[in-house]
């Protein structure tokens, strides 16, 4: 047997998955997470999974891990006691970052303090020049001094950033030496082994986030790997088997290279799901996609063009800036538990206060008594007094009713179904200003794009965002509920290089591009090697970040190096990519080098998930639960609406090939898919729902 | 209080409400995604907005403060100058005195029709990294007439019914610096333009040209609601302020900011009488700007949730005496209007609602941009470079914590140059940049520290100009708390002499001469502990 296995731990829910190739048969488990120890939790949602497969620990042949401790630490400032080291005059570095404030108009709102306070930040003297050459020397006597004081006050963790050092490390290297040499079992990040790229804060808050997350990481991902192989109190898993961890940029690494560049992890809580869902787009042959993940708090939206998911290198925690490549996920404050209110202008507000996991909306029965999103399904019959959320919790609707009789319907003077549907257009208006805001400033159309709702929610609320969007196609991924864990099965192995070369491009003079692009290469072979990737599954891609001359941003241009001719024709590529992101080009103007970026990508086996039977193009009986009234508002605002009898169906029983049209509710333990009236459902042998809206 | 929109139903207000302002969003997202200058890609030194067929603003997307009071003006004076407009035309204005701020502030409009009727108005401002005149950038320190400042364009067609107006654009192009730049970035505000127009149209088709417009007047009656409510929780009463700005860079007079302000149940009430002629130099602002900043304290004052549109203008009046420098008339020259003159008027009303909402209001914050440029011929390369910047100082103490330390307060809010960015593109190296200790004034809760940022001048002669405030006058605290440090700018030369310069100033630097900014900490707040 080779089972694979995966679990993703949430701030709520641990969710995980387990896989037969052999039997194609999957298992999927929910449970709350184990906040105090969040490897237990995981070892014994993994267990359940596998039991139902009527296997153990000793038959895992693969182990995918997504978790949110980084992302938590940062968040509850919970790292290591840390340390930063800069040159003198900048001390200050972290705490100016780039000196804009958060708020505009709020004065309520500041600035989070630096991860590193005032008295653990340094200046030393010694200086480079923006080539690289030194001005003035490393003053090694004022860094032993900083270490002695850093001694003194029991710093776990030293982050180091120079002025230039992506030009020149030797500065930052003899740091290391002395700190290491000073500081015995201190971590010590450099700025450029964690990213040699020119923009010092942006820098340096990413060494940071990465010092201060070393031992926390270190000590969490020891404590689950040891639990997983422990035959007796874990899962036995055999020591040689791979774990892998999912990183923010929707790739995996190795848990040895978690431990040591752990700031790869930070916001990597969504990635699983954004990868799952670009897998299915892919099978249903669906390239430019927009991902709508709504879960409890918020909705995460995400584009994926040409089958890959879009990442970013602009991505913050808080506002603390990563400068990492991170799957562009965009957040909107309206999820499940958002609530519902009048504002003092009277007008129908929902969000960005939610009702969180505790009490959780008033249909939870967990004493909330404000009104929520899953309440107005409740009220509206999207979800069923008999539904069971996650396969477990009943729902409670006179207290749904209640909370948005009290606080929506009375106030307005409304009845409490008219109340209940305002509720969800003024959702709905948020998400699709969201979409349609994120979707612009990428360069995209919605309306030639998949609507790919996930999460406990989205399915619930797809086809009616996909309508006002102009969007005419929804995909329904299978088990939406629990998308992240799946993606950990499906992803590859992943390494980002990144460095800073500055100059002018000249179509003839490709020798030195073609010099640092072959380093770069070997680099990423190197670390695939480290982590046992064969040869003939290792592929390395290198671009360019490159810019007209005078802008301040910068363009990634794909940089085949082993192709001939490949560097005469980047200046084209350059002027169509630009012309494409931006509307413009000047085939004229003079280009400029920036840096380079290489992904070392090691295919991970990835297996091939089950496919659905062949049915009719009705469902079969066992997949008729009955019907339910339902109530669907108008298309027109004027439009009222009114009950329906919509049929109820067991996502599970469907075969491929059915067909479904709406009024329906499709019912699976982690979620709920509603079918408004008019619209179509076929149900794709990947287990994917094509919905066709009704326009 | 108007009762008819609580006619209009709560549910489609809200839902028009966010199509609206993700309307204003969606252009500007375009503008950032498709302008040139680094000043409205990164900076987003822009706005943009959407109003109704009377010219008021409904929606708009907040990037500066700068914009935010003068957006309300736009279009109205604009179209009263160019009369009726055609589907299709778009207008471009950068007159000052023609609802404006300053010249490099250049606005395109353009009318939205349905069904053969006029259904509101689209419009995009946006900062030009040069307008031509007497200094590149278009800031120059010592303009005394706004001619000096660059081209004036009035209110004309840029586009005639959807034809681009070549002889305009020729005209515009022949008057400025970097003409592919500006190009670029008209362009650019077209497709800001233009995707307004396309969602606008789309709604009235949704909903009815008559939902949509009674949306419109239910949207702005909603603001006008909230903005009601929180005035009539202020205390009534009359509660006076004065502040002054150190000179206006021609002499070394004060220049004063004096308010009034009158609170009653209904009404906001700011006067400025008693406030300074218009002056020789160019802190003149244009009564737009005026607005802005008290738009900006009254939000501070207010809830910075209610959204800013027409709807608020209707309990608050703001009187400016003719002749003063906060209505400058033409030809004044006006450019620093914006950067320092907003400072000080957001300064002095707040100084005065500090009085009627004490557990509201922060201490002074630094009240200054403090403008720094250098140029001249980078010898790495023989090419001439130019290089802006605007420096953080101390915010004023907070009712609720201290003041934040080096960061963009009031009316700005735009990043810093990266030091390693900086020293790539220009011959100047930053020796210095962090905290200003003991700056920020004490207090219960203390006023944020200034910083200090010093460049050296690296193998050339260069000229450095400064336009700063804040050098005599300090950033008062409040409640007991002490005033903030005064700025100070200074030169070292290559023996380590450093010598004091005034606060607007223009001079030449040698080779390894180092310009040292020390920004203004903030007041402190409440008394301090001793």
């Amino acid at each position: 047997m080779r089972m694979r296995i995966a679990s993703d731990v949430g701030g709520t829910f641990t969710d995980s998955i387990a896989y037969d190739p052999a039997s194609r048969r999957i298992s999927v488990s929910k449970v709350p997470t184990t906040p105090q120890a969040r490897e237990l939790g995981t070892i014994d949602s993994l267990r359940r999974t596998l039991n139902e497969l009527g296997a153990d620990g000793r038959a895992v042949d693969y182990v995918g891990h997504g978790m949110t401790t980084a992302t938590n630490a940062v968040i509850q400032r919970t790292g290591a006691k840390t340390a930063f080291v800069t040159n003198r005059g900048f001390r200050d570095l972290l705490l100016i970052g780039r000196q804009d404030r958060p708020s505009l108009f709020d004065i309520d709102v500041v600035r989070t303090p630096p991860l590193v306070p005032r008295e653990l930040s340094y200046g030393v003297g010694g200086r480079m020049d923006e080539r690289g050459r030194e001005i003035e020397p490393l003053d090694t006597a004022a860094l032993e001094q900083a270490a002695a004081d850093m001694g003194a006050q029991s710093v776990e963790a030293v982050a180091v950033v120079f002025l230039h050092a992506y030009a020149n490390p030797t500065h930052e290297r003899a740091a290391k030496a002395l700190l290491e040499r000073a500081l015995p079992g201190v971590t010590v990040c450099i700025s450029t082994d964690i990213l040699r790229e020119f923009r010092e804060f942006e820098r340096a808050s990413t060494t940071v986030l990465n010092a201060f997350l070393t031992p926390v990481i270190t000590r969490y991902l020891g404590s689950l790997s040891e639990r997983l192989v422990d035959r007796e109190n874990g899962l036995g898993v055999a020591r040689d088997k791979p774990i892998m961890v999912m990183e923010a940029s929707g790739g995996l690494m190795t848990v040895e290279s978690a431990r040591a560049k752990p700031v790869h992890t930070v916001l990597s809580g969504p990635a699983g799901g954004v990868v799952a869902a670009s897998h299915f787009a892919g099978l249903i042959g669906a390239d430019s996609i927009i991902t709508m993940d709504i879960g409890g708090t918020s909705t995460d939206i995400s584009l994926i063009r040409n089958g890959r998911p879009e990442t970013t290198r602009s991505a913050k925690i808080g506002q603390t800036p990563i400068r990492l490549p991170v799957i562009d996920i965009n957040a909107i404050g309206a999820g499940g538990g958002s609530i519902a209110w009048i504002d003092d202008g009277g007008a129908l507000r929902v969000g960005p206060i939610s009702a969180e996991a505790v009490p959780g909306p008033a249909c939870y029965g967990h004493g909330g008594t404000r009104p929520t999103i899953s309440d107005a399904n409740l009220v509206l019959g999207r979800l069923g007094g008999e539904t069971r959320l996650g396969g477990r919790m009943r729902l409670d609707a006179a207290a749904a009713h209640a909370a948005i009789e009290t606080h929506v319907a009375r106030p307005l003077g409304l009845d409490v179904v008219a109340a209940a549907v305002g509720v969800l257009r003024v959702a709905h208006a948020n998400i699709v200003r969201g979409i349609r805001v994120v979707s612009v400033e990428r360069g995209h159309d919605p309306r030639g794009c998949t609507l790919v709702p996930f999460g406990g929610a989205g399915p619930m609320h797809g086809t009616p965002v996909a309508r006002e969007l102009n969007m005419s196609r929804v995909a329904v991924p299978p088990t939406p509920g629990i998308l992240c864990a799946l993606g950990q099965l499906l992803s590859d192995l992943r390494h980002d290089l990144i460095e800073t070369h500055i100059f002018r491009y000249a179509a003839g003079e490709g020798g030195k591009a073609e010099a640092i692009a072959r380093r770069l290469i070997d680099a990423g072979h190197r670390l695939l090697e480290a982590d046992r990737v064969p040869a003939d599954k290792r592929r390395v891609e290198v671009r360019v970040e490159a810019r007209y001359v005078g802008q301040s941003y910068e363009l990634p241009i794909a940089f085949a190096v082993e192709t001939p001719g490949a560097w005469g024709r980047l200046a084209g590529d350059f002027h169509t990519a630009h012309r494409a992101r931006f509307g413009h080009a000047d085939p004229e103007a003079p280009i400029e080098i920036v840096g380079f970026g290489a992904t070392a990508v090691g295919k991970v086996e990835a297996p091939e998930l089950p496919r659905l039977r062949e049915g009719e193009r009705t469902p079969p009986g066992e997949a008729r639960l009955g019907v339910r009234r339902v109530f669907f508002e108008g298309r027109d605002p004027a439009d009222r609406g009114g009950w329906a009898e919509a049929q109820v169906l067991a996502r599970e029983a469907l075969l491929a090939g059915n067909e479904i049209e709406g009024p329906a509710i499709i019912e699976e333990v982690s979620a709920t898919t509603v079918l408004y009236p008019g619209d179509r459902t076929r149900v794709d042998a990947s287990g994917v729902l094509l919905v066709e809206c009704s326009q | 209080m108007t009762s008819p929109a609580r006619a209009f139903d709560p549910i489609t207000l809200e839902v028009l409400r966010n199509a609206l302002e993700a309307t204003a969003q969606e252009m500007g997202a375009v503008l950032k995604l498709t302008s040139f200058s680094p000043n409205i890609k990164e900076r987003m030194d822009a706005s943009c907005a959407v109003f109704d067929a009377k010219a008021q603003l409904v929606a708009q997307a907040e990037h500066v403060p700068i914009h935010l009071g003068s957006m309300l003006k736009a279009v109205g004076p604009t179209v009263a100058a160019t009369g009726k407009l055609d589907p299709g035309d778009v207008v471009i204005v950068n007159d000052p005195f023609v609802g404006g701020g300053h010249l490099p502030d250049i606005t395109l409009i353009a009318p939205v029709h349905a069904g053969g009727n006029l259904i509101g108005y689209v419009a995009t401002r946006a900062h030009h990294s040069d307008v031509g005149g007497m200094e590149p950038g278009s800031m120059p320190g010592r303009s005394t007439e706004v001619y000096q400042e660059g081209i004036i364009i009035p209110p004309v067609r840029l586009y005639a019914r959807g034809e681009l107006v070549g002889d305009v654009m020729r005209l515009i192009m022949a008057n400025v610096r970097t003409a592919t730049e500006r190009r670029g970035d008209l362009n650019a505000q077209l497709a800001a333009i233009r995707i307004g127009e396309r969602r606008l149209g789309e709604l009235a088709e949704r909903y009815g040209v008559g939902v949509l417009t009674e949306g419109f007047d239910a949207i702005l009656d909603y603001a006008e609601r909230r903005m009601r409510r929180r005035i009539a929780e202020l205390p009534p009463g009359t509660y006076l302020a004065e502040d002054c700005l150190d000179d206006d860079g021609s002499s070394d007079e004060p220049v004063l900011v004096k308010l009034r302000v009158d609170v009653t149940r209904d009404k906001l009430v700011l006067d400025f009488a008693g406030s300074s002629p218009q002056r020789r130099g160019n802190i003149n602002a244009v009564a737009p700007m005026t607005h802005s900043a008290s738009f900006f304290a009254i939000k501070v004052l207010t809830d910075a949730t209610i959204p800013a549109n027409a709807g608020i203008l209707r309990p608050v009046e703001i009187k400016i005496p003719a002749g003063s420098f906060l209505d400058a008339q033409p030809p004044a020259a006006v450019c620093a209007g914006n950067t320092e003159t907003t400072q000080r008027v957001a300064d002095t009303v707040l100084k005065a609602f500090a009085q009627l909402a004490p557990n509201r209001i922060p201490a002074a914050s630094q009240g200054t941009m403090n403008l720094i440029g250098v140029g001249g011929i980078d010898p790495r390369n023989g090419r001439p470079y130019t290089y802006i910047e605007t420096i953080a100082g101390g915010q004023g103490g907070r009712p609720g914590g201290d003041g934040m330390d080096g960061v963009q307060c009031n009316m700005t809010n735009t990043m810093n140059t990266p030091v390693e960015a900086l020293e790539i593109a220009y011959p100047l190296r930053v020796e210095r940049y962090e905290l200003r200790e003991g700056s920020g004034g004490k207090g219960r809760h203390r006023g944020g520290h200034g910083v200090v940022r010093s460049l050296r001048v690296i193998g050339h002669e260069a000229r450095v100009s400064l336009q700063s405030d804040r050098r005599r006058f300090p950033p008062y605290g409040l409640g007991g708390g002490r005033d903030g440090a005064t700025g100070r700018n200074s030169v070292t030369d290559r023996d380590g002499k450093s010598t004091d310069v005034p606060g607007k100033v223009s001079l030449s630097l040698q080779s390894g001469e180092i310009v040292t900014v020390e920004t203004p900490g903030g007041g402190g707040w409440g008394a301090p502990k001793e």
